[in-house]
């Protein structure tokens, strides 16, 4: 080719250009069809590698790679290797990670309403827990649609209170240093309106915690408290639901977006499978935690008649504040305490 | 909901190693009805064996035997302990079937119990103690202890393992632990390869984001090997199972399984474990890819 045809070749090719790009992107977003290769989707969590969870989650990543033949793998970095959430889901973000199990205050100033079922003192039972949700989880998880995430369930247990000296009333958790997560800001306010000291530590910082008496106090589902062995340094547990702890697996839309329609059921089908199995079996679990710490010397308190509708009282005033500040939406909270309303009359479906 | 089964130690490692030490303490049962030759022989040629199976047939006739011992003898913790012992590694190394591996264990601990707190009063409390007690009970341990608190500690260990999915098990673990640790203080100034493994994979179960101390978990195995000048098989499997894949160190775990494989299992008292160890590593191996 001289230097005229390639002057020619050049100009050609210049002006063609827009054409040639319309067709590629036409083929791109119209044509596209779902690729042929693997998609490997990366997902994070701080959860053990010899969890059952984990184990849970490997057979179901087994199972979805061989009924799509290879073109889905999930691979699940354990034990918090990709650093805690709010590093996760830069790092999904920017297409470091896939996904990730999260809890409902990693979504707090995104998706205020995931904080809901979370609100202190206002489930008395497994039982009123099950209704609610049962009419308020769609639309949750719809809300995570709008985050380009997509969810497969919820799992959670309820937080209990425990302690080194025994808790059985109001008064006796008043002015008491109690931990709770960094960045959980909803319970921060309410552990000030209980008029509670809390402190905010990260978890690796609560059996020290604990131990020096920088706390008295930890909330936390029982399971989680003997999986971190931290039954080792506390006395007392006080049987009564603070709050609902919930986390869920959430994949990042984008990349679900990149799988089948066909591979797409498969996914959400063996993982919501899964959600609901560890979901059916939560409050067994709950109870099975409640008693390996009365096992081990652990004294279970019941709370003095009439203790838990003072903290429910103070609590309802609370949580409506926070939902009139913004917190979360007003219609969907007094959507909750009517469901709520209707398992405690008999009138619910 | 059980998300963490954190507490769900790596069995098949933790039952390997539980092999040589269970029927190591096998010998002091014996010499109390056969003789010193005999039970002495008997276990070597039973750590020697290169064909697990052939153990596996083989030890439930020991069970048996151990059990007669106990009829005759009931308080003597040291007969107590070996039974446990014997029926702790069966249990978890051997028995296949959930229900059989939980009577069996469940046999070992009831045994283990009894011996410690026939050795050492403050253990006959151990059950419903709270931990911050129960480690101040520990202080009252000597040398002379020791054998009985390395079964009653293995033991309780095999016992977790078979009953791994409830949290009343999962509650116990860090009483073994600091039960091993103890063991190392009383244990007359001899180092113990296999209870560093053990405290290498208890020390390796929670994450470091989660509150643990992983590398307190890697120094342990790490001093377990040294100690074996690396014929420890076992030690580097459960370094590469507990430790690497909690971290994701593909490199480390990949570099001592292999090492694992390459090395000749035969080793005086350690052939038989030594050949379990090659199985396991293999196994990691093949799941490697799916696993990092």
């Amino acid at each position: 080719m001289n230097k005229d045809n390639t002057q020619a070749f050049g100009l050609l090719a210049i002006r063609s250009l827009p054409t040639y790009l319309i067709t590629i992107l036409v083929f791109f977003f119209v044509f596209r069809v779902p690729t042929a290769e693997a998609v490997d989707i990366k997902i994070a969590t701080l959860v053990p590698n010899q969890s059952q969870w984990m184990q849970d989650m490997r057979t179901a990543a087994q199972l979805i790679e061989q009924k799509t033949d290879g073109r889905v793998r999930l691979k699940f970095y354990g034990g918090g290797v990709q650093g805690t959430e709010d590093k996760v889901l830069q790092k999904i973000k920017i297409g470091q990670l896939h996904g990730g199990t999260f809890s409902a205050t990693d979504f707090m100033e995104d998706y205020g309403a995931i904080n809901l079922y979370g609100l202190p003192f206002v489930f008395r039972s497994w039982n009123e827990m099950r209704y609610v949700r049962e009419h308020m989880d769609p639309v949750l998880e719809d809300g995570f649609a709008e985050l380009n995430f997509v969810t497969f369930g919820i799992a959670g247990s309820f937080s209990v209170v425990l302690s080194n000296e025994p808790v059985s009333t109001y008064a006796d958790m008043k002015g008491k240093k109690v931990w709770l997560p960094q960045g959980d800001f909803v319970s921060y306010e309410a552990m000030r309106r209980l008029q509670l000291s809390p402190v905010a530590l990260p978890l690796t910082d609560v059996l020290t915690g604990l131990q020096t008496g920088l706390l008295d106090i930890v909330t936390i589902p029982p399971e989680f408290a003997v999986a971190l062995q931290w039954h080792t340094r506390v006395k007392y547990v006080t049987n009564m639901p603070v709050a609902f702890a919930m986390s869920f697996l959430a994949i990042n839309k984008r990349t679900f977006d990149r799988l089948s329609v066909d591979d797409q059921y498969v996914v959400s089908k063996v993982l919501s499978d899964v959600y609901l199995k560890i979901d059916a079996n939560a409050p067994l679990e709950f109870q099975n935690a409640m008693e390996a710490l009365k096992t081990i010397g652990v004294t279970q308190i019941e709370p003095q008649v009439g203790q838990f509708q003072e903290l429910e009282e103070v609590m309802a005033t609370f949580n409506r504040d926070m939902a009139l500040q913004g917190a979360y939406p007003v219609e969907l909270y007094d959507e909750m305490l009517g469901f709520l309303t209707e398992i405690r009359d008999g009138t619910g479906q | 909901m059980n998300i963490f089964h954190a507490a769900n130690i790596q069995h098949r490692i933790v039952s390997i190693i539980i092999v040589s030490l269970l029927i190591t303490g096998c010998v002091s049962a014996l010499v109390s009805t056969v003789t010193n030759d005999l039970a002495a022989n008997l276990t070597t040629a039973v750590l020697n064996q290169n064909d697990p199976d052939t153990v596996r047939d083989g030890a439930p006739a020991y069970l048996l035997l151990l059990d007669s011992l106990v009829e005759e003898n009931p308080e003597d913790p040291l007969i107590l302990s070996s039974a446990a012992t014997l029926y702790a590694t069966y249990g978890t190394v051997f028995a296949t079937d959930v229900k059989r591996a939980s009577r069996l264990t469940e046999r070992a601990r009831k045994y283990s119990i009894r011996a410690m707190c026939n050795a050492y009063m403050p253990a006959c409390e151990w059950n419903g103690m709270l931990f911050a007690d129960y480690q101040k009970t520990l202080d009252g341990l000597k040398t002379k202890d020791a054998q009985v608190v390395y079964s009653y500690g293995l033991s309780s260990l095999a016992w977790i393992r078979v009953h791994s999915a409830d949290y009343m098990a999962i509650a116990y673990l860090p009483y073994v632990e600091a039960l091993f640790d103890r063991y190392l203080e009383i244990n007359d100034g001899l180092d113990d390869a296999t209870i560093h493994t053990y405290l290498g994979i208890l020390k390796s179960l929670i994450p470091a984001a989660l509150g643990g101390d992983p590398e307190e978990g890697r120094a342990h195995f790490e001093h377990a090997i040294h100690l074996s000048n690396g014929k420890d098989l076992s030690a580097k499997v459960e370094f590469a199972n507990s430790y690497a894949r909690l971290l994701y160190q593909r490199d480390l775990h990949d570099r001592l399984l292999n090492e694992v494989l390459a090395a000749n299992p035969e080793s005086p008292r350690l052939t038989l474990t030594n050949t379990l160890a090659q199985q396991h590593a293999k196994e990691l191996l093949e799941t490697a890819d799916n696993y990092f």
